[in-house]
């Protein structure tokens, strides 16, 4: 008999957690939304912005649009976006749909004269390690969220941007995914940085037919993915952007022999190396020196006497943002002050006034974030100025794919939805959204027929200057 | 020579450092037979309290490290020899298990208090340099080679010669006789957990100018620091001390050679963990025979599962349901599902066969891998490649069980954690396994009869692999095999003199255990239609070794458990409770193998963690033989 309840108090608890499971589930699918913004939200803009984004003000934004300065300049109702290579509306019943799966996200619509709002979101690795990089797009994306509703919407739609942050779990990423599409109405995803998650995504997306705008574009999926539209040079693309970006800034000062130095932790950091040595040549460039070294080394001096009889005159650095200046600091212990160069997820922007790192060159895929010569650029730094924000290569990156979206949407003669969304996307050609990155193309077969474009921006006594006019850079 | 001498100079100082940290490990571990896990961990707080002290509060520098080092430390110390003293007797597994448990809360109460970015940490030792040859040195840097030169020899000469110090090596030899003579053991034991503590906040001081402040990154770098202490034999100060300048020295001097050889670019970072596994594989000492003298418990006991019941239909109805309630966060249920495979496997290595692996994360990434390449770049069906992945794995499985024959508990797991990360590090983004941008594509099933694309259908087919995986695991355990491993658990000695090879059941465990991790993995990458090396690093072995322990002591019921607290239950918790869950984890792990908790529900916990009748295996003459194995090793 004991015997008996011995086994049964196990197996009691055992039905019992099942049980508890179960039901705590199913009240989950029935939170109401304020639950779940307690539950999983970071944070859900738009119409809950307060006074700016209310419908109501949403004509007073647009009025004020036409008679300030800085809403004239930002651009706001696309005048700037819009004014690219190719303005035609774009309709939602375009024959030249992609596939013949139908959509499963019409209902997330907007119908004409309706002041519902667009609802845009971003599932990413916000939180943890890969939080202290790229932890701040939400921000981003709500800088430009609150800048759209201010002047009005997008053709009086407010936006309501939801961004949640996934723990870095491919299981969560993708239960976000379907929860966010089916139970929320999201018509696309936006500055998506999933590095660590996004992969697990992308058969759920190409089958539901929801488009990610932006986003960690450096990853393998953009390069493979129907739904995946890069606002920027991608995948491979990405790396040899930054070296069309670093090229001219090396090449001038003569500088010409690359190496290049990597965490041996983690793939993201190695996704570069090969492309950087492999690519160097064509950009005028020697790769004289492949290194990989431990985020959790004491210190990098072996690495950077390797480099300096290897003869390195600049290095390509990928590691965490410490570390990219603790290899500087290790380097400049030893009298060896090579150009150090990075990309923008990796720069903190208090990189130019850190003495070792006089010189760094960050590769930027789209404008550099510092120049505000456009009106499109000029429009980013006030957006940045009105919700608090310093202009950052993160910020430059989140707000193009914002404005990719907002380009598209704007366009849209009817409701915005996701299918309206791509085919707005497929009708790019060439756009450069008023100079923010280089020209789009997306065809609805095969990759996007982009071209590696990036500029650069130096890190000089102190402060961050673009490269020659600031302009992007092909090649 | 002079080629490498620049290189020489560079590795002294980081090799002090590791040096420094391993000292402090191996006093610790020689004085009280506990490895400390966690002494990355003490490092990483005494960093944190001296920024504390100094940034926030303005402190001067030295009235911060004075407190630091003069009063932090000793506490730590003394907490720790607590926490030591209630882990003298358990099982092996628990005192991996309790230890690894203070390393996640630290990390995680650090991640909470200072959050996850790294804080820049301000030098306070002079940052001038100076020249020796061609090579710019560190004032700083010097200071830390002379530190832990004199600490060295401080400790072997207050082995050799001061009274307290003799009572240490008398604590290990004898503590019944030490306390004959008039010598509290308890009191050396104190003092020697504080001295530890002190070496491990020192060099956390020490090198949070050059590292930053970070918790994981703090923890790694002592981390490296076990291969100093495998070249020191786990009992010798000065050679633990030689040892961190070797892997320092060679690290820096690799660099000089692999720069111009991209493949082996990995290993200068990762030589602490080569000379880690390689010492362990290849040397004894008498601190190594642990496992010859007894040391190998019995985890558990009660172990095999109960025949299916009512109860077990009930579990698998509401498992058939779970698609038709959950909603969006099927993905999340399935996932759950897999990992029920991946646990129930660790957990039929660990509570069955009483054997420890912190690199079973490793065994799922090879599974996960080799499907990626056989469904998606062979082109091979499905459940062809699934079972390639599994069987894949059984290989590594095998290799990993080399050490398992040589060695057990402690060193047993420090030889998988290297492994772990080796393979992370060396292998993981090459083509073997997940390729050069780290990402595979890994393809649903299309079976002939069920389209396994959708989720739903996916679930299903997840679904009748776990209860194959069930099935055969509930087999396994009332098959004569299972019998084997809990007498392997037990007695291997008496295993082997009743005619069964205690080898070969340690080898078919692995290989077991290795396939059902591997199938595993496939599964994970199927699941999420590609796969990567994120998920399957040494760290994640580790924290599912704690979850396990924390589950409960069976296999099924405990990997049900454990997957539901790792891979299901966090999705239906806040965001910000991620940063909570190292920290839940750590203190239930820590909590439960120290017997601190005694609540109803986690007696079962506390039942299944803690070995049969410790206090009479520690008073058995064969316990007495271990203990004295630890002192037989000069200082």
């Amino acid at each position: 008999m004991e015997g008996a309840d011995r086994r049964g108090t196990p197996q009691r608890a055992w039905l019992l957690v099942v049980a508890v499971a179960l039901v705590a589930t199913a009240c989950g699918n029935r939170l109401d939304d304020a639950a779940l913004v307690a539950a999983n939200y970071i944070e859900i803009d738009g119409t809950a912005l307060g006074g700016d984004a209310a419908l109501g003000d949403v004509g007073g934004g647009a009025d004020a649009a036409g008679q300030t300065g800085p809403s004239e300049s930002t651009g706001r109702a696309g005048s700037t976006t819009r004014g690219g290579d190719d303005a035609t509306p774009v309709h939602q019943d375009g024959s030249a749909s992609r596939g013949t799966t139908p959509t499963s996200t019409e209902s997330a619509t907007a119908a004409p004269g309706d002041s519902s709002p667009i609802v845009v979101a971003t599932i990413g690795n916000y939180s943890g390690i890969a939080g202290s990089t790229i932890g701040d797009f939400p921000d981003i994306l709500r800088a430009w969220a609150a800048d759209v509703n201010r002047t009005g919407g997008i053709d009086s739609h407010p936006i309501e941007l939801i961004a949640v942050d996934d723990g870095a779990d491919p299981a969560r990423h993708r239960s976000l995914l379907k929860e966010l599409v089916e139970e929320r109405a999201v018509v696309a995803f936006i500055a998506m940085m999933a590095p660590l998650t996004g992969a697990s995504g992308v058969e759920y997306l190409n089958r539901k037919r929801v488009p990610v705008i932006g986003g960690s574009i450096a990853d393998q999926w953009y390069g493979t993915s129907a739904m995946h539209f890069p606002h920027a040079s991608y995948h491979e693309l990405y790396y040899r952007s930054n070296l069309a970006a670093w090229a001219p800034t090396l090449k001038q000062a003569g500088q010409t022999k690359l190496g290049t130095l990597v965490c041996s932790e983690a793939a993201s950091c190695q996704g570069g190396e090969a492309i950087w040595s492999d690519n160097a040549a064509q950009y005028g460039l020697e790769h004289v020196y492949s290194g990989r070294a431990s985020l959790a080394q004491p210190d990098f001096t072996a690495e950077c006497i390797a480099m300096r009889r290897a003869g390195v005159q600049a290095v390509a650095l990928s590691f965490d943002i410490n570390s990219n200046r603790r290899v500087a600091s290790s380097c400049a212990r030893q009298d060896y002050r090579p150009r150090f160069l990075g990309v923008g997820t990796i720069t903190a922007p208090d990189f130019a006034e850190d003495p070792n790192l006089d010189g760094y060159i960050v590769g930027a895929p789209v404008f550099p974030w510092t120049d505000s010569s456009t009106p499109a650029r000029q429009r980013f730094h006030d957006a940045m100025a009105a919700a608090g924000m310093t202009p950052s290569p993160n910020g430059a990156d989140g707000w193009t794919a914002a404005v990719l979206f907002e380009t598209v949407a704007d366009r849209i003669d009817g409701p915005v939805t996701s299918a309206a969304i791509i085919q707005g996307l497929y009708a790019l050609d060439g756009d450069d959204l008023g100079g923010l990155t280089g020209p789009l193309r997306f065809a609805p077969s095969g990759p996007p027929p982009l071209r590696a474009c990036g500029a650069g921006v130096i890190a000089s006594d102190g402060a961050w200057i673009a490269f020659g006019d600031a302009s992007i850079v092909c090649g | 020579m002079s080629d490498l001498l620049p290189f020489v100079i560079a590795g002294l100082a980081s090799g002090s450092i590791f040096g420094l940290a391993g000292m402090g490990l191996v006093l610790t571990y020689k004085t009280s037979g506990i490895f400390n896990f966690a002494h990355g961990a003490v490092a990483t707080a005494a960093a944190y309290t001296f920024h504390e002290l100094r940034t926030v509060r303005s402190m001067p520098w030295p009235l911060a490290g004075a407190i630091t080092l003069g009063v932090f430390a000793p506490a730590a110390g003394i907490g720790l020899e607590r926490i030591a003293r209630r882990l003298a007797d358990a099982s092996t597994a628990n005192k991996i298990v309790g230890t690894l448990g203070l390393l996640l809360a630290v990390q995680g109460g650090a991640t909470i208090l200072y959050g996850s970015s790294v804080l820049t940490f301000q030098p306070f030792l002079p940052t001038g340099t100076f020249a020796i040859g061609s090579t710019q040195v560190g004032y700083d840097q010097a200071i830390v080679v002379v530190l832990a030169l004199i600490a060295a020899a401080a400790l072997y000469g207050f082995f050799r010669a001061s009274r307290t110090g003799i009572a240490m090596r008398g604590v290990v030899d004898d503590p019944s006789l030490l306390s004959l003579s008039g010598t509290s053991p308890v009191r050396v034991r104190v003092q020697a957990w504080v001295i530890g503590s002190i070496f491990a906040a020192l060099s956390g001081i020490l090198i949070a100018p050059q590292l930053g402040l970070d918790s994981i990154l703090l923890t790694l770098l002592v981390v490296q620091a076990f291969g100093a202490a495998a070249i020191g034999r786990f009992s010798s100060l000065p050679l633990t001390h030689v040892g961190g300048l070797i892997i320092g020295i060679g690290a820096s001097v690799s660099t000089r050679f692999v720069g111009d050889v991209p493949t082996l670019a990995g290993v200068p970072s990762s030589l602490p963990f080569i000379v880690l596994f390689v010492v362990l594989l290849t040397f004894r000492s008498p601190a190594m025979d642990e496992r010859i003298a007894g040391g190998r418990e019995r985890p558990s006991a009660s172990l095999g599962e109960r025949t299916p019941s009512l109860g077990v239909a009930v579990v698998v109805a509401s498992l058939v349901v779970v698609p038709f309630v959950v909603g969006s966060k099927l993905p999340v249920w399935t996932n759950g599902l897999v990992f029920v495979i991946l646990l129930a496997s660790l957990a039929l290595l660990v509570n069955t066969s009483g054997q420890v692996s912190l690199c079973h994360a490793g065994f799922a990434a090879v599974g996960a891998a080799t499907f990626s390449h056989l469904a998606s770049g062979a082109g091979l069906p499905w459940l062809v490649a699934l079972l390639g992945a599994g069987l894949a794995a059984v290989p590594i499985g095998a290799v990993v069980a080399i050490p398992a024959i040589r060695l057990s508990g402690i060193f047993l797991a420090l030889a998988t954690f290297g492994f772990g990360i080796l393979l992370e590090r060396m292998v993981f983004n090459t083509s073997i396994m997940f390729g050069a941008f780290g990402n595979r594509p890994a393809p649903r099933p299309d079976l002939l009869i069920i389209e396994g694309t959708s989720d739903h259908a996916f679930y299903f087919v997840v679904l009748a692999v776990v209860l194959l995986t069930a099935a055969a695991l509930w087999a396994v355990q009332r098959s004569r095999l299972g019998i084997l491993l809990r007498a392997l658990a037990d007695a291997p000695v008496a295993l082997n003199t009743h005619g069964a090879n205690s080898n070969v059941t340690l080898v078919l465990v692995f290989c077991i255990t290795a396939f059902l991790a591997g199938l595993a993995g496939a599964l994970l990458g199927a699941s999420s239609g590609s796969i990567s090396g994120v998920g399957f690093g040494p760290f994640d072995s580790l924290t599912w070794l704690v979850v396990l322990a924390i589950s409960g002591s069976s296999v099924l019921r405990t990997g049900a458990i454990a997957a539901v607290l790792l891979a299901i239950a966090p999705a239906y918790l806040p965001t910000w409770f991620t940063d909570y869950r190292s920290l839940g984890f750590g203190a239930l792990a820590l909590a439960a193998s120290t017997s601190l908790i005694d609540g109803a529900g986690l007696q079962r916990i506390r039942a299944s963690l803690a070995t049969t009748a410790p206090r009479r295996v520690a008073r058995s003459p064969v316990r007495d033989r271990t203990r004295h194995s630890f002192g037989e090793v000069a200082p």
